[in-house]
């Protein structure tokens, strides 16, 4: 069921990424609402294999995207894998690991892509990136991060209460 | 015998008052009398009217209230409908006028056969600047073919499936686009960014470039066909040190704003990769 619900938000949020979420931009950038369901599903899921889902949405961003499928799943995957693994051992802190994945989380994701794009020969002005992508980018998945985690975290609450030791 | 003459009296007398009446009444003498007799009976009408109207009203308000509400429910059911249905014809008529400017544009390009298409979506990645399109290689859509709006280029398709594809923009940064501007008539190649800023590069520095020339396309490199628009030069970059100039272009389609657009399907890019040489090393 756990499963199943992760599975639904993701695809949900990618339809609305591609639909409504990436025509509200702060200069170039947008925020990564994917990015953003994934980190708060790993925050407050108590399942164990989340690279799975990182696996999945980045698949499907990059079957929607012109850029190639397996760098999305690669870096999703992997971002997933990261958090789950910093989250094992500082689980006490979630707001403060929620915040931090996600600064780092969109930097790292935006970072291979750019290096992609340099390597394919792409012109690239680096310091213009940083300013019209990467820093709005960065900001606006701060700022969307803490209403997507409530969201989230009540779904996850509806779909799979946790036990109470009597 | 009496009896009946004294009746008879009595009949011819009544008679000759109400003859008496009629005349005096005819004469206009019984006008004040009839206006007070009237009124009273009017006043006195009035007064039973309103009481038993108000009795009536009374006795029928809960069902007249029930009734005044569903008819309020079914009014205002009504006024929604309405409105969902004016905000469709607004729709309709916001695409009529959508689909007029393209047909204008595909009749003043007569060469060209169009096939129009809906934006599904936008690259959700912000260094690439594609769309995707409802149409795809069911519907004939080949990689490569131009796609324009009504009133300009808008780029190319890059990627097909059998009932989309996928049209990198002209704004993409990996995009490079041969073009001519006029009325100088001079050759340049229109580069995207990463901000979505159209800029024009290889003008020859002894070029004479004004803002507000037209950008047409040229045709060269077989990847678009020509004179199709693309913009106006809104600014130009030159100095003294550099071989070429480069120009600012603001660009003829709102690229943010892209709802229907054309594919050029009749044409076919020429692909001249075969024909450069390859350069080896040594050489």
């Amino acid at each position: 069921m756990a499963g199943l619900t992760a599975v639904v938000l993701i695809t949900i949020s990618m339809v609305l990424q591609n639909s409504i979420v990436v025509r509200l931009q702060m200069l170039e950038g947008a925020a990564d609402l994917v990015l953003l369901v994934l980190v708060s599903w790993v925050m407050v899921s108590e399942h164990k294999q989340h690279w799975q889902f990182g696996l999945l949405a980045g698949l499907l961003v990059g079957l929607s995207s012109a850029i190639p499928w397996w760098i999305p799943a690669l870096t999703y995957a992997g971002f997933t894998l990261g958090i789950t693994l910093v989250q094992r051992r500082i689980w006490q802190v979630p707001i403060w690991l929620l915040l931090t994945a996600t600064f780092f989380g969109t930097i790292l994701i935006l970072g291979v892509e750019i290096f992609y794009l340099w390597v394919t020969g792409v012109p690239l002005d680096l310091v213009e990136v940083f300013n019209v992508v990467i820093l709005p980018s960065v900001v606006l998945n701060m700022i969307a991060v803490l209403p997507v985690y409530g969201l989230v975290g009540e779904i996850a609450k509806r779909s799979f209460p946790r036990e109470v030791e009597v | 015998m009496k009896i009946r003459n004294s009746q008879r009296w009595i009949s011819i007398a009544l008679g000759l008052v109400v003859v008496g009446i009629l005349v005096l009444a005819l004469g206009g003498y019984l006008s004040a009398v009839g206006d007070f007799v009237l009124g009273s009976v009017l006043q006195a009408q009035e007064w039973l009217t309103v009481r038993f109207q108000t009795f009536q009203d009374f006795y029928n308000a809960p069902t007249d209230l029930v009734r005044l509400r569903q008819e309020n429910a079914e009014l205002q059911a009504e006024v929604a409908k309405l409105q969902t249905e004016v905000i469709d014809l607004q729709q309709q008529v916001s695409e009529v006028e959508l689909l007029t400017a393209l047909l204008e544009f595909a009749r003043g390009q007569r060469e060209n056969e169009y096939m129009a298409a809906s934006v599904v979506f936008r690259d959700p990645r912000p260094f690439l600047k594609y769309v995707v399109i409802d149409v795809g290689s069911d519907d004939g859509i080949l990689a490569g073919m131009p796609v324009v709006g009504p009133e300009g280029l808008v780029g190319r398709v890059d990627a097909v499936t059998a009932n989309a594809a996928r049209v990198q923009l002209v704004t993409d940064p990996d995009s490079s686009v041969n073009v001519r501007i006029q009325p100088s008539d001079t050759t340049a190649v229109l580069l995207g960014s990463i901000t979505s800023d159209l800029s024009l590069d290889l003008i020859p520095i002894d070029a004479t470039i004004n803002a507000g020339d037209l950008v047409l396309t040229s045709g060269l490199g077989g990847n678009f066909p020509a004179n199709i628009l693309v913009g106006q030069v809104a600014s130009v970059r030159s100095s003294a040190t550099s071989l070429f100039q480069q120009a600012a272009i603001q660009p003829a389609v709102d690229l943010n704003r892209l709802d229907i657009v054309l594919v050029v399907v009749n044409f076919q890019p020429i692909d001249t990769e075969p024909l450069i040489p390859e350069i080896t090393e040594g050489q």
